[in-house]
C-alpha cells in the first residue's frame, strides 16, 4: 500500500505514474482527435490516478491501470456527452490523399480513420507494447476480441494504405522478371 | 513491416508533456491542500447530521444496509470503478476453477451469466468474513459484480432483498446452498432484475 496524501506520496506520485503521461496522451489524442481534449483527458486520468494512489499496490502495472483509467475517462465522457464514440466504417479513397506527401503521415491518417475499437488495439499493442491479454484487461473486453480487433484492423489498414501496397507489388512483380534477376 | 512503421510514425509525433505534468502536480498539491479543510467541513457536516437528521432519518427509514451488502458495493466500487488493481482471473476455465472451489459448477456458472452479458474476470474475495467468489460481466461499458458464497445452512428466507450505496445499487438473496449478491451501477432496476434470473437458477 502506497503512502498517504502527504508530500511522499505527492513525490512517489510524480516519480512512477508522471513518466507515463507521453504515452497517455499520445493515445488519447488519437483517441479524441484533438490536441486540448486530450490534454484534459490525460489530466483527468492522472487525478483521477492520484485519487486512487493510496490504494495503488506498489509492484503491479501502473501503466496498464493508467491506461484502464483513461478508457475508463474516455467512455464515461462519452456517455455524459450522449455523444458515445460512434464507429464509422471509412473507405481508403475518401481519405487518403493522394499522392502521400510522406509515409508517416499516411500511416496516422490511416490509423485515424480506423473505427475506435481497431484504432484502440493498435495503439495499445503495436505502439504502446501491451500484450493482447493486457490490453484486453484494459478495454474490459476477452483477449480473443482484442485479437480478433487487431487482425481485422491490420487488414484495414492494408487497404487504407494502397500507394505503398502497389509499390510493395511492383516491386515484387519486377524481383521476379526473369531478365531482370540475370 | 506495417506494425513497425505504424509504431514508428505514432512514436515519432512527440508531444511535450511538461506543462501538462505541472498542471497534473498543481491540481495534485491543490487536492492536498484543501483536505484538511474538507476533513473540517465534513466533520461538521457529520455533526449536524447526527444531532439534526439521524433521528428522522431512523423513524423514516428503519431498514439500513446489511453489512454484507455494503461490503460487496465497497468491493465493486473499490475494484471495478477506482479499478485498483487486482489478480483477477479471466479465462473460462479458471474461473469455473475458482467457482467450483465455491460449489458451483461450470454449468450453472454459464447459466448465471445475465442476459446482454458476457463473463468478463472473476476471483475470490472475503466478504464480511466469510468467502465469496466474485464474478465480474460487461455489457459494452456497463459492468456488474455478482458475488456468491456457500452458506453453512439452507435459508429459511430466500426474499431478494435491494439497497443502495453510494451510485452502487446491490440486490441478494440467500438460497438453498449459496447466497448471492449483484452490485451494479447501473439503474432501471438492473440489479434486482438480474438477481432475480440468478435466484431461479440456484
Amino acid at each position: 500500500m502506497s503512502a498517504g496524501r502527504g508530500v511522499e506520496a505527492q513525490n512517489e506520485f510524480e516519480r512512477v505514474a508522471l513518466p507515463h503521461s507521453q504515452s497517455l496522451l499520445r493515445v488519447a489524442r488519437r483517441l479524441t482527435s484533438c490536441s486540448s481534449s486530450a490534454d484534459d483527458l490525460v489530466q483527468e486520468t492522472l487525478f483521477s490516478a492520484w485519487r486512487g494512489f493510496h490504494q495503488f499496490q506498489p509492484g503491479t502495472n501502473i501503466r496498464a491501470w493508467l491506461f484502464r483509467i483513461l478508457f475508463n475517462q474516455f467512455y464515461e465522457q462519452g456517455r455524459k456527452s450522449r455523444n458515445t464514440p460512434v464507429m464509422v466504417q471509412l473507405t481508403a479513397a475518401s481519405h487518403v490523399t493522394r499522392p502521400a506527401p510522406d509515409r508517416k503521415i499516411e500511416m496516422t491518417r490511416a490509423l485515424d480513420s480506423l473505427p475506435l475499437d481497431h484504432r484502440t488495439v493498435l495503439l495499445l499493442t503495436i505502439v504502446e507494447g501491451f500484450t493482447a491479454r493486457e490490453a484486453a484487461e484494459i478495454l474490459g473486453v476477452p483477449a480473443g476480441t482484442v485479437m480478433s480487433r487487431l487482425s481485422r484492423a491490420r487488414e484495414a489498414m492494408r487497404a487504407l494504405l494502397p500507394e505503398r501496397n502497389t509499390e510493395y507489388a511492383r516491386r515484387r512483380t519486377e524481383n521476379r522478371d526473369p531478365v531482370r534477376a540475370c | 513491416m506495417l506494425d513497425d512503421e505504424l509504431k514508428t510514425a505514432i512514436l515519432s509525433e512527440r508531444a511535450d508533456t511538461a506543462a501538462l505534468n505541472r498542471r497534473v502536480m498543481q491540481q495534485i498539491r491543490g487536492d492536498a491542500v484543501r483536505w484538511p479543510d474538507r476533513w473540517l467541513f465534513a466533520a461538521a457536516g457529520i455533526a449536524a447530521i447526527f444531532i439534526a437528521g439521524v433521528p428522522a432519518w431512523f423513524a423514516l427509514f428503519p431498514v439500513r444496509v446489511d453489512g454484507t451488502f455494503a461490503a460487496a458495493a465497497n468491493d465493486h466500487h473499490i475494484e471495478l470503478v477506482d479499478l485498483q488493481p487486482r489478480k483477477w482471473r479471466t479465462g473460462l476455465t479458471e474461473i469455473a476453477d475458482l467457482a467450483a472451489q465455491e460449489g458451483l459448477s461450470e454449468t450453472q456458472l454459464t447459466a448465471l451469466t445475465p442476459a446482454g452479458y458476457h463473463l468478463e474476470q472473476g476471483k475470490r474475495c472475503r466478504l464480511g468474513g466469510r468467502i465469496y467468489l466474485h464474478l465480474v460481466y460487461s455489457s459494452g461499458p456497463a459492468r456488474l459484480s455478482m458475488f456468491i458464497g456457500l452458506r453453512p445452512q439452507p435459508a429459511t428466507d430466500r426474499r431478494i432483498q435491494t439497497a443502495d450505496s453510494g451510485k452502487e445499487h446491490i440486490a441478494g438473496f440467500a438460497a438453498e446452498s449459496f447466497d448471492l449478491l449483484v452490485v451494479t451501477r447501473q439503474p432501471g432496476g438492473e440489479a434486482g432484475k438480474v438477481a432475480r434470473h440468478a435466484a431461479t437458477l440456484l
